[in-house]
């Protein structure tokens, strides 16, 4: 048993979001699961890569300080409007939490006329009932990580619910930064999107902070619901302090011809474990899942994937590519299931890792089961180092040896960037890479 | 640098007018008496604020909705982020003038 993680220190949160009732009791029943669970002990298949030995959970706490809301956008503090808006950033909806709590919260007035919601999940809560009823924890969680996850829905903070009605189309995104303050915290924030019958929208979710002077935790929770027809780009930056541990189980349930295409892109963190679902639930549904990631120091990057097409003529493409410098190491591990039902399904998984230094590893584990007889399935994943070749060429027109290399690596992730279709996460993903690159390698 | 809005009483309470200043478009108001001067090119996309919906102290942007405080060039709504620069007003005799924080 844990002493900080308490009834009561939840009642402190919802009491502080007053949040219904219900919801408070979805809590409770969260906690008796994340009490009844143990935690993995590394023997597990799903947790062999991944020490959580040293994870002390009452080291942070989960009731930061309260933080007020801010009125006005310009008078957030600019590090953290940086996160939220870069240099070019319009949006249609805009969320900004720090630690706990969501100071700033908006709405492109119009789209609130024509029946979007967009709030802080315990507020929708109270002020949308049915709909956030309707939507939270229906798309389950995957066993292996279901003891993070409840600790997630016990103990969220702040997050956000987004509902896109019927028909409605939104044309710039829809923006929430989660940012960390200070070291020992535990921040736990959910996000749940519902884009209704041939529904748009793009949701960018960048978790950052200032430099901390010491662990944080963080984990996060993401279900997305894609009715028939809808179509959900979710994409999320995940630029902690190289102290944090980062958690996030991401859930889609795409119905009938719905599309849903998601980022997961992993600089910061100590260790990140970030695990991405698509569940292929009507026939014709559509996923494309995107990884990055880039490893320095003694970083440790775990993705988990799983596409599972439950229907007919279901399509996923996962293409997750990183590269690793330092002694940092990435594990990739991820299943293709294709039920008995899901004649005609094409599912495809890619994961290409580049070394950059003696001392990094990566372990990449692509699974396949298939239950009916007529699907294409490809997966292929890889470990390498920059191509000796084309670095001597590059040289040989005058580059020298490191600016060789930058171009390489960059060139290397410019295939998952180029998928990317909102320039601006385009930008920022070859700024962040930029910047990794110019970090010292510690090997 | 400064240029010429107009006379005092040319720009009514409630009114807007748009003049360019060293080659920027600046929306000028008149906000129960006093004036108020911010750049007039929406910060989201091209459209000039100077034809946008006046309410109280904000003006809200004729093409997409997104507001900004006059006095302060804030924004109030999306899909802006970014607020406008804000300009000096001056009023000498019966002529209004508009001037960069040059002077």
């Amino acid at each position: 048993m844990t002493t900080r993680y308490t009834a009561d220190a939840f009642a402190r949160l919802a009491a502080r979001a007053s949040e219904p009732a219900w919801l408070t009791e979805r809590r409770e029943e969260a906690l008796a699961r994340f009490d009844a669970l143990a935690w993995p002990t590394g023997q597990e298949e799903d947790w062999r890569h991944t020490d959580l030995r040293p994870l002390d959970i009452d080291a942070f706490d989960p009731v930061p300080a309260q933080h007020e809301p801010v009125a006005v956008l310009d008078a957030v503090p600019s590090a953290i409007k940086q996160a939220a808006i870069g240099r070019r950033g319009d949006r249609d909806g805009l969320a900004i939490q720090v630690d706990a709590d969501v100071v700033h919260s908006r709405l492109r007035p119009a789209l609130e006329e024509k029946g979007v919601v967009f709030a802080p999940l315990s507020q929708a809560a109270g002020s949308h009932p049915d709909l956030v009823q309707e939507a939270l924890g229906r798309a389950g969680v995957s066993e292996s990580d279901e003891k993070i996850a409840a600790l997630t829905h016990a103990f969220f903070s702040g997050g956000t619910f987004l509902y896109v009605p019927r028909g409605v189309a939104l044309e710039l995104p829809v923006q929430s930064v989660r940012w960390i303050t200070r070291a020992g915290l535990a921040v736990f924030p959910r996000v749940v999107i519902v884009a209704d019958e041939g529904a748009e929208v793009t949701y960018i979710d960048h978790y950052g902070s200032a430099d901390l002077a010491g662990p944080v935790l963080a984990a996060a929770g993401v279900e997305i619901y894609a009715q028939q027809g809808a179509r959900v780009s979710y994409f999320a930056l995940q630029d902690w302090a190289q102290t944090a541990w980062h958690f996030n189980v991401q859930r889609a349930l795409i119905g009938r011809d719905a599309t849903v295409r998601s980022l997961a892109a992993t600089f910061g963190a100590k260790v990140s474990r970030s695990r991405v679902d698509c569940l292929l639930d009507g026939q014709g549904a559509t996923s494309e899942m995107l990884g990055l990631y880039f490893g320095d120091h003694d970083q440790h990057i775990d993705n988990r994937s799983l596409q599972d097409h439950r229907a007919p003529y279901t399509t996923s493409d996962l293409y997750y590519k990183g590269a690793l410098k330092g002694t940092s190491r990435s594990v990739y591990s991820g299943l293709v299931h294709i039920g008995k039902g899901a004649q005609k399904s094409d599912a495809q998984q890619a994961n290409r890792n580049l070394l950059l230094s003696e001392g990094s590893t990566a372990d990449p584990k692509p699974f396949l089961e298939i239950e009916a007889n007529d699907v294409r399935c490809t997966h292929g994943v890889s470990v390498g180092r920059p191509d000796r070749e084309v670095l001597f060429y590059m040289q040989s027109r005058g580059l020298d040896a490191d600016e060789a290399e930058r171009v390489f690596v960059k060139g290397f992730f410019q295939e998952v960037i180029d998928r990317v279709h909102v320039p601006e996460t385009r930008a920022t993903l070859e700024e962040a890479i930029e910047e990794e690159l110019a970090l010292e390698d510690v090997s | 640098m400064r240029v010429r809005v107009s006379r005092v009483d040319e720009l009514e309470p409630g009114m807007a007018t748009r003049v360019i200043l060293d080659g920027t478009a600046v929306a000028v108001f008149n906000i129960e008496g006093s004036f108020y001067a911010i750049g007039d090119t929406c910060t989201h996309e091209e459209a000039s604020l100077s034809d946008g919906f006046i309410d109280e102290d904000t003006v809200e942007c004729p093409k997409h909705g997104a507001v900004f405080h006059i006095p302060t060039g804030e924004v109030r709504a999306l899909p802006a982020t970014r607020p406008e620069p804000v300009y000096r007003t001056r009023v000498e005799g019966n002529e209004l003038f508009v001037e960069d924080h040059d002077g």
